[in-house]
């Protein structure tokens, strides 16, 4: 059984997540305020597989705490040994992060996984967060048994890794010398888009509706490059380079899967694998080459918006991420709406110029 | 072996009857005139003679008096239900005021003694009875206390005599007053058109008031409202339910602007153009003057004794059959509650009682609609009653609205208003005031006369000081209302964030909730209904408190910036198709790929209202619609201006209100009643059109009503000044 513990100062609304999400005879959440959060976590000692914690714990009395202030003494805890290697998931509102965050990322590296409470009603959407929980648990637990190779990690032999891996990964995860440093790095892998896709990014890049007729037949074909490192079935992925080589290899294809468009794609899927569906065009995405989401769309929780490289906007970090990681996009409408600051001001201005050529 | 008994009465049933039925010594009084009236009388004199022991009461009338059986049979048989047999006078078909044959005991109530004299017949004797209530005490049996009739001269006229003597209170010329109100009010001071059921062969009833030889005469009093008080009236409104209970008003006399002609009214259905008719409400009738207490309208050399007067006798009496029935409208009772929507300032038009005089009549023969209180003090507050109260009171306070909409004035708090008169104009009045004393002094000094130019500086004073306090009352008004949105807009946006807090989680629960009941009880197609239900209201209110949110949080943001009016458009249409679907209503936007739309910087909330408004009109326009509702949103950008329509398939504006839809205050709904709660009170002020012009009016834009789309019946067209790239 894992047991995890949520953070929350609305008594009400913790019992109603910890009851939701708890699952019986494999997940158990013990929901509590942040007040001596750390002496109740020491108490419990190694019976801890995880923490959830919301950004605002402001109603706790006498706290001065709020979640990243809870999360950073939960890693100090770790590092000095005092508690052992656990995940630390933020688990808030996205009108309540917005308010309590904004865009300072001071907070990220604490945090393995961020997680909505918005729109949990639904068996699915609660289905896929017991499986993150699951799952970090299941790679804390890993690195808790000191695994440090890249084979034992991601279960890629030295000559695949060459290929479809990235040195700069390698030497973050060699260079972790405590549990919790290593499990977070590898978090990162499967978290950010990179070296891993996930499945709506396959079905981006495919050019195929994802869960269309012919979508599991094709996902079984890809099997070869499919991800099968640790936590794997709850975090489903692809690796990037693995898509390329079946694509070559096993496609026999000879141009780039990047450089076709959907309807080129669709093409040459079809003569193989028969009944499958286009992926529709995105609502103010322009271009028919998608190979990016837009993380604006994503980010305020409305989906996977596919993106054309060419015809998105680029986005900067505030906190450059990982060599290894895919640069991040925005939509040409989504981008003109929002006008986040993080967009590149040269897309932008571009992405203005062709909107007039639109009309 | 068995006995027959029977029950006893105890005399001190007549102590019961009289002096603990009716309470008040007016009311009492009241009681018996009625009895007057009842016998056809045309002119009563009361006249109160002597003080302390000996003051006396006689109530006189040229009734047709009582025959020697019906004084026996009637008179003397308690609980007579002879008005109830025969409830219209036999000479001039009157509807009979009193019903419950307890009014005679109004005479134990007033004094210890009563002497009636009676003449049914001019030229033959009549008959006499004194009774001495005092002998009917505790432990007597009122059927042995003997009381003798006499027979007395004829006096030449039909008529009853009652007179009271050993008066139980005291008579102070306040009371004598106070009751000589009472008496004039029971007499309708204006006639309501039309009468019902008064032949015009009667001719009329008067009563008059004396006291040891003092006239108090009514028919003065009378003339003198009329001529002196209601001719200052700012308006007349009139109202009427037919005997199928459908009600109409109309609005006349308006010294503000046009009359309105009569129009079919309900309290409930404020929105429709053919209300329904009332469940329970038939045969009313009402007319009240309207007065604004301003100087400004009002001639200053009636003003005050206007203001006193009304402060003193204005309100809503009640006749019922004829007849006053109190309190209602009498001074500090409020029972259309419009004291209190004034006092609470959701209402900020003046609709005191003191603003109307007037009254409502009652047509209820038979007593089916309303049943008075055996104390004589009101109706029973049933169904037909509370109608009627919402009612008068929906119709006058929409009355006021109209008329204030027609001179500026701000109708409800939460709405805005013309700014008030700077308190600068009314500084130089008085600087001007102090001028013009100074000039007069100079002049004095200059010339060596005195007297002839000299200002009268006391006048000019309270000029002044009047003009002060009326702006002063202006301003505080003005404060009130900012107060009252301040607060209004701070609570919403801290609790609309801490409800969707709670509301997503209780979402959580009621939908695991509802899976779960429906597991445990798969064939309960009830029980599956009303989870279906209920998850669709939750899902509706959660989408709404979504929204909500979002404009909260807009609204809190103080510095203006372009607004994307795709994404408000957007936000909105998210936010508000569940509610819309619930009213079969479709939302259809129809909106440019790409370009946001953004406009010159405003406030983030202010389209977001723009667009509220619209669609709350569209919502009520909609709502008798039996085809297919739609709502069409369309926008571009077009000559530097960001471009937005929005269109119904609704009943559509009528010509004639369109070159008002943008005025303050208009409105062509009818008030809530008083009755209705806050939120009620605060919909349909007419502000909504004129606060989207006042925004965009600021923008330096434009909102018009334009030709509609094919299949589309109205549409307000907004042009925004496109953002400068």
């Amino acid at each position: 059984m894992i047991r995890w513990i949520l953070i929350d100062d609305m008594e009400s609304e913790r019992a109603t997540y910890a009851d939701h999400l708890s699952a019986e005879g494999s997940l158990t959440i013990d929901p509590i305020n942040s007040e001596d959060v750390l002496s109740t976590l020491r108490a419990t000692g190694d019976g801890i597989d995880g923490v959830l914690v919301d950004v605002d714990l402001s109603a706790d009395l006498g706290s001065k705490h709020s979640g990243p202030g809870v999360a950073q003494d939960i890693r100090v805890a770790q590092q000095d040994g005092t508690l052992r290697a656990f995940p630390v998931v933020r688990f808030s509102m996205v009108g309540r992060v917005a308010q309590k965050i904004g865009s300072d990322a001071s907070s990220d590296d604490l945090f393995d996984l961020k997680i909505d409470k918005d729109g949990l009603t639904d068996d699915v959407a609660q289905d896929l967060v017991r499986k993150k929980m699951l799952g970090v648990s299941g790679v804390y637990a890993f690195s808790r048994q000191n695994k440090t190779t890249i084979e034992e990690w991601t279960s890629l032999n030295p000559d695949q890794w060459a290929y479809w891996g990235h040195s700069d990964f390698e030497a973050g995860l060699r260079t972790a010398d405590r549990d919790y440093l290593r499990a977070r790095e590898y978090m990162n892998l499967l978290s950010s888009p990179g070296l891993l896709i996930n499945e709506h990014l396959l079905s981006i890049r495919l050019g195929i509706e994802m869960g269309c007729k012919g979508w599991q037949s094709l996902i079984e074909a890809l099997q070869k490059a499919s991800f099968k490192g640790v936590s794997a079935a709850e975090f489903p992925r692809w690796w990037a380079a693995g898509l390329d080589d079946w694509w070559f290899d096993d496609i026999g294809a000879s141009v780039p899967l990047s450089s076709l468009t959907v309807e080129e794609r669709i093409g040459t899927l079809s003569e193989k694998f028969g009944d499958l569906s286009a992926l529709p065009p995105g609502q103010g995405s322009p271009g028919n080459r998608p190979w990016r989401y837009c993380t604006l769309t994503l980010e305020r929780g409305h989906g996977f918006l596919p993106v054309d490289p060419a015809e998105g906007v680029r986005m900067t970090s505030r906190r450059p991420p990982p060599s290894w990681a895919d640069p991040q996009y925005a939509a040409i409408g989504p981008a003109l709406e929002l006008r986040d600051p993080r967009l590149d001001p040269t897309d932008l201005e571009r992405a203005r110029r062709k909107v007039e050529a639109y009309k | 072996m068995s006995e027959t008994v029977n029950f006893i009465v105890d005399a001190a049933l007549i102590d019961r009857l009289g002096r603990e039925l009716v309470s008040k010594q007016e009311t009492a009084l009241i009681e018996l005139v009625k009895n007057c009236f009842d016998a056809d009388a045309t002119n009563v004199t009361v006249r109160l003679d002597g003080q302390g022991a000996g003051a006396a009461l006689t109530i006189a009338d040229d009734g047709l008096g009582m025959t020697r059986d019906q004084l026996v049979n009637g008179f003397l048989r308690l609980a007579s239900d002879a008005k109830v047999r025969e409830p219209i006078s036999p000479k001039f078909q009157r509807q009979r005021a009193g019903r419950k044959g307890i009014g005679r005991f109004a005479t134990q109530r007033l004094g210890s003694r009563l002497r009636l004299k009676t003449w049914h017949d001019p030229d033959m004797p009549g008959q006499e009875i004194f009774v001495d209530w005092e002998r009917f005490t505790r432990g007597e049996r009122l059927e042995e206390i003997p009381l003798v009739i006499f027979e007395i001269a004829p006096r030449g006229t039909t008529g009853t005599d009652l007179e009271i003597e050993r008066l139980r209170d005291e008579w102070s010329d306040t009371q004598i007053k106070r009751c000589w109100r009472g008496l004039l009010a029971l007499q309708r001071p204006f006639p309501i058109a039309p009468i019902k059921n008064l032949p015009t062969k009667d001719p009329g009833f008067t009563v008059a008031f004396f006291r040891g030889g003092n006239l108090y005469d009514s028919d003065e009093l009378v003339a003198d409202i009329q001529t002196e008080i209601l001719d200052y009236a700012h308006g007349i409104i009139d109202l009427e339910v037919d005997q199928n209970g459908h009600a109409r008003w109309r609005l006349s006399q308006n010294y503000f602007g046009p009359d309105r002609d009569w129009s079919r009214i309900h309290h409930a259905q404020g929105q429709s153009r053919a209300p329904e008719a009332y469940e329970h409400l038939h045969d009313i009738s009402m007319r009240a003057y309207y007065f604004v207490l301003d100087r400004d309208y009002i001639p200053s050399i009636v003003y005050t004794q206007l203001r006193d007067v009304l402060a003193e006798d204005a309100g809503i009496r009640l006749y019922r059959n004829g007849f006053r029935v109190v309190p209602y409208g009498q001074r500090g009772n409020d029972w259309l509650r419009l004291d209190e929507r004034y006092t609470q300032r959701s209402v900020l038009m003046p609709i005191q009682n003191r603003n109307f005089y007037g009254f409502v009549e009652v047509d209820d023969p038979e007593g089916g609609q309303f049943e008075e209180h055996t104390s004589r003090e009101g109706l029973i507050e049933n169904a037909p009653f509370a109608e009627l109260r919402d009612l008068v009171s929906s119709t006058l306070i929409t009355a006021a609205e109209i008329m204030a909409a027609q001179r500026g004035r701000k109708t409800r708090a939460g709405g805005a208003s013309k700014p008030p008169a700077p308190v600068s104009d009314f500084v130089r009045q008085i600087r001007d005031a102090a001028k013009e004393a100074e000039e007069g002094a100079s002049q004095t000094n200059n010339d060596g006369v005195q007297g002839t130019n000299r200002p009268n500086y006391a006048a000019l004073l309270n000029r002044a000081g009047d003009a002060l306090e009326a702006g002063n009352a202006e301003i505080a008004d003005a404060l009130a209302m900012l107060r009252m949105l301040a607060t209004l807009g701070l609570t919403m946006a801290e609790f609309s964030h801490e409800t969707g807090m709670a509301f997503e989680s209780a979402k959580l629960d009621a939908t695991a909730v509802f899976k779960s009941a429906m597991e445990s009880s798969p064939n309960d197609q009830k029980l599956r209904a009303r989870a279906q239900r209920a998850q669709s209201m939750i899902d509706r209110l959660y989408a709404l408190t979504n929204y909500l949110n979002e404009v909260a949080a807009a609204r809190s943001a103080r510095t203006m910036a372009p607004v994307s009016v795709k994404g408000a458009i957007n936000e909105m249409v998210k936010g508000l198709t569940e509610q819309a679907l619930a009213v079969k209503v479709k939302i259809k936007p129809e909106l440019p790929e790409y370009d946001p739309l953004f406009t010159v910087p405003m406030h983030g909330a202010e389209v977001a209202s723009i667009l509220l408004n619209f669609y709350s009109n569209s919502i009520k326009a909609l709502k008798e619609v039996k085809v297919e509702r739609r709502i069409l949103i369309d926008a571009k950008k077009e000559d530097g201006n960001v471009v937005f329509r929005f269109s119904d398939n609704g009943d559509g504006i009528p010509a004639e209100h369109r070159p008002h839809i943008f005025d303050q205050f208009f409105t062509t709904r009818v008030a809530p009643s008083t009755a209705a709660p806050d939120n009620e009170q605060m919909r349909g002020t007419g502000l909504g059109l004129w606060i989207v012009k006042q925004i965009v009016d600021r923008a330096r834009g434009s909102v018009k009503l334009v030709d509609p789309p094919e299949g589309y019946s109205t549409c307000f067209e907004v042009s925004l000044p496109a953002e400068v790239s």
